[in-house]
């Protein structure tokens, strides 16, 4: 047989743990993936917001020192800008596009001014680590328009490009935020599934151990013994496969026991059966060679003696082939079964009895509770005749001498009987009477054959049979027909 | 100086066969045909050696065996089972319970005289 776990190493519960696993690690994935896109889109959008409103401050900040063309004062105005942290660079234009102020070591990037000339509008480039923010810085010349203190309209303000203020935010603190975010998350899916395993892994061997136990108990019959019945915690499927598996296991434990009592009755039977069938025939051949000697010396006077003996062993031998043909006759012939009337069955039987039950002033009661039941006629015509002959047989000599057949009438199982007030059985040989050959007393004719053929048959009617007996106040055989198990 | 053999043996054939092969060997014997006999002419005799069947009618060999080794009387006497019976489990069993030896019956008769007269020192 091969083993089932032996086909694939990984067990059911390690399988399912990996399927898990991967499952994990792939959702773990898939949302930090998502996670870094939407935490880069507001990183992204504030940094830029932030760009926005800086770069307008820093123009607006400019606009007086660029008039007044003053570089120290321009320095002064945004050195509290530059500690702003994502500022890596600020740098100040004039009008005509030359580079005033630059604070950052190194040069800058390239930068055409071309499509922001004169507009009002933020100009962002995007580098691989910064945005390069370009803003033109606008002057209001509102007193040089005529009649600007009488109803001067706010849309007539004229306004004048001075210069440009160009800034660079870094990126650097993106990269940073998405690298912390990458570990946290790491870290956190990585917790996750280590408490997500183990919380799995006790719930699937909570899921596996009426399985395990199922394995373990199935090995165990394979090697010959049987566990006790396997506990069942739910009702659920695996409960429902334990519990059919309770009661597979009680009735092969059940078929098992039976077929070594039979095993062990046949090992009787043979033993038996040699037994009986050797010893004539070593009378016969001790004998003979007795005999033989014997004639060589002349002396003839015991031979009839001798001879004697020899027939009487032969006849006891073909009496016992017979006999043992006869058993095995009840098992090769063909069983019928029929509805039996056991009362007018019992009533037939009697009339065969006639002559010795009067002779032996014996009376027979049946009881009318008697009814039909199911079985091969022939055979159980034999049970109730050896029965009845038996307890004639066995009668004694008391005055009152009374045979009584009956039914003990239960729920699951009727109980037939067959009573006397005979001589009864020892108590020792009780349980040897229904051995094939056992023959309790020497002086009575018949092999001991009888009761073996009635158990056979009642064997044959799924029942079985037993006896109660009391020395001097009878025996009582009780069997039953059919027997439905109780479990 | 008769060296005396009890026979207990229920089959009449076999007992009487038992005894003629024994007097033919020059032995004296007596045939007990059931355990309670056989234990109660035990006692009477005190016999060298007893030929014990273990198929009796009344009682079991080995039992039987067991008593007859127990009594004090018969510490002397050997016992020995003769039985057709050759399985291995019945001789350990018998052996067990007490006997010196046990013999098969089957297929030589003539040889057992032999060996029991080698048991009482006869040869």
């Amino acid at each position: 047989m091969t083993d089932t776990f032996a086909k694939k190493d990984i067990s059911f519960k390690n399988r399912i743990l990996f399927a898990v696993t991967i499952g994990n690690l792939l959702i773990s994935i898939i949302y930090t993936v998502n996670s870094l896109n939407i935490q880069q889109a507001i990183l992204y959008s504030e940094l830029l917001k932030k760009a926005q409103i800086t770069t307008q401050l820093a123009a607006k900040i400019g606009e007086l020192p660029l008039i007044t063309k003053n570089k120290a004062l321009l320095e002064a105005e945004i050195s509290e800008l530059k500690t702003i942290p994502e500022i890596s660079f600020i740098a100040f234009y004039d009008s005509t596009r030359t580079l005033i102020i630059n604070k950052q070591q190194g040069i800058l990037p390239d930068r055409s001014f071309d499509e922001n000339y004169d507009k009002e509008a933020l100009s962002i480039q995007e580098h691989l680590n910064l945005f390069d923010v370009l803003y033109p810085v606008f002057t209001s010349k509102a007193w040089e328009i005529p009649g600007v203190f009488d109803n001067m309209p706010q849309d007539t303000e004229k306004k004048e490009l001075i210069g440009w203020v160009r800034i660079g935010f870094s990126k650097n603190f993106i990269q940073q935020a998405q690298r912390k975010l990458i570990i946290t998350t790491s870290l956190i899916s990585l917790g996750f599934s280590l408490i997500g395993i183990f919380i799995l892994w006790q719930l699937l061997t909570i899921v596996t151990a009426p399985l395990t136990q199922l394995f373990t108990a199935a090995k165990n019959i394979k090697q010959g013994t049987y566990p006790n019945s396997l506990p069942v915690a739910f009702n659920d499927e695996i409960g429902m496969l334990t519990e059919e598996f309770n009661r597979m296991s009680d009735s092969i434990r059940e078929r098992e026991n039976m077929l070594n009592q039979k095993n062990n009755e046949l090992k009787q039977f043979s033993y038996i059966v040699s037994h009986d069938l050797k010893s004539p025939l070593l009378t016969i051949r001790g004998f003979i060679g007795i005999i033989e000697k014997n004639i060589k010396k002349g002396s003839m006077e015991s031979l009839p003696e001798y001879f004697n003996f020899i027939y009487s062993a032969v006849d006891h031998m073909h009496k016992l082939l017979h006999e043992l043909i006869r058993v095995s006759k009840l098992e090769y012939t063909q069983f019928n079964n029929q509805i039996i009337e056991l009362r007018e069955m019992i009533q037939e039987i009697q009339t065969i009895f006639k002559l010795p039950l009067k002779q032996k002033n014996i009376s027979l009661k049946i009881s009318s509770e008697l009814a039909t039941v199911r079985g091969d006629s022939l055979r159980l015509r034999e049970v109730f005749q050896n029965l009845i002959e038996n307890s004639i047989k066995f009668m004694g000599q008391q005055p009152s001498r009374l045979i009584e057949i009956g039914i003990i009438k239960q729920e699951a199982n009727n109980i037939y009987y067959v009573r006397d007030n005979g001589i009864g059985i020892n108590p020792q040989y009780q349980k040897r009477i229904f051995n094939i050959f056992e023959q309790l007393d020497n002086k009575t004719e018949g092999a001991g054959i009888g009761l073996t053929i009635v158990k056979r048959i009642i064997e044959l009617h799924k029942g079985r049979i037993w006896v109660e007996s009391e020395e001097g106040k009878g025996s009582t055989f009780y069997f039953t027909l059919w027997e439905t198990t109780t479990s | 100086m008769g060296k005396k053999v009890l026979i207990i043996e229920d089959k009449a054939g076999e007992a009487t066969l038992v005894k003629i092969l024994l007097k033919e060997a020059g032995l004296e014997s007596e045939i007990a045909n059931n355990g309670n006999t056989g234990l109660v002419k035990a006692l009477e005799l005190k016999p060298d050696l007893i030929t014990l069947d273990l198929g009796l009618p009344d009682m079991d060999g080995f039992e039987l065996c067991q008593r007859l080794k127990k009594e004090p009387s018969l510490s002397h006497t050997i016992i020995v089972v003769l039985s057709v019976i050759d399985d291995l489990e019945d001789i350990k069993k018998a052996l067990k319970a007490g006997a010196d030896d046990y013999i098969i019956k089957m297929p030589l008769p003539e040889f057992m005289a032999r060996k029991i007269k080698l048991y009482l020192g006869m040869k």
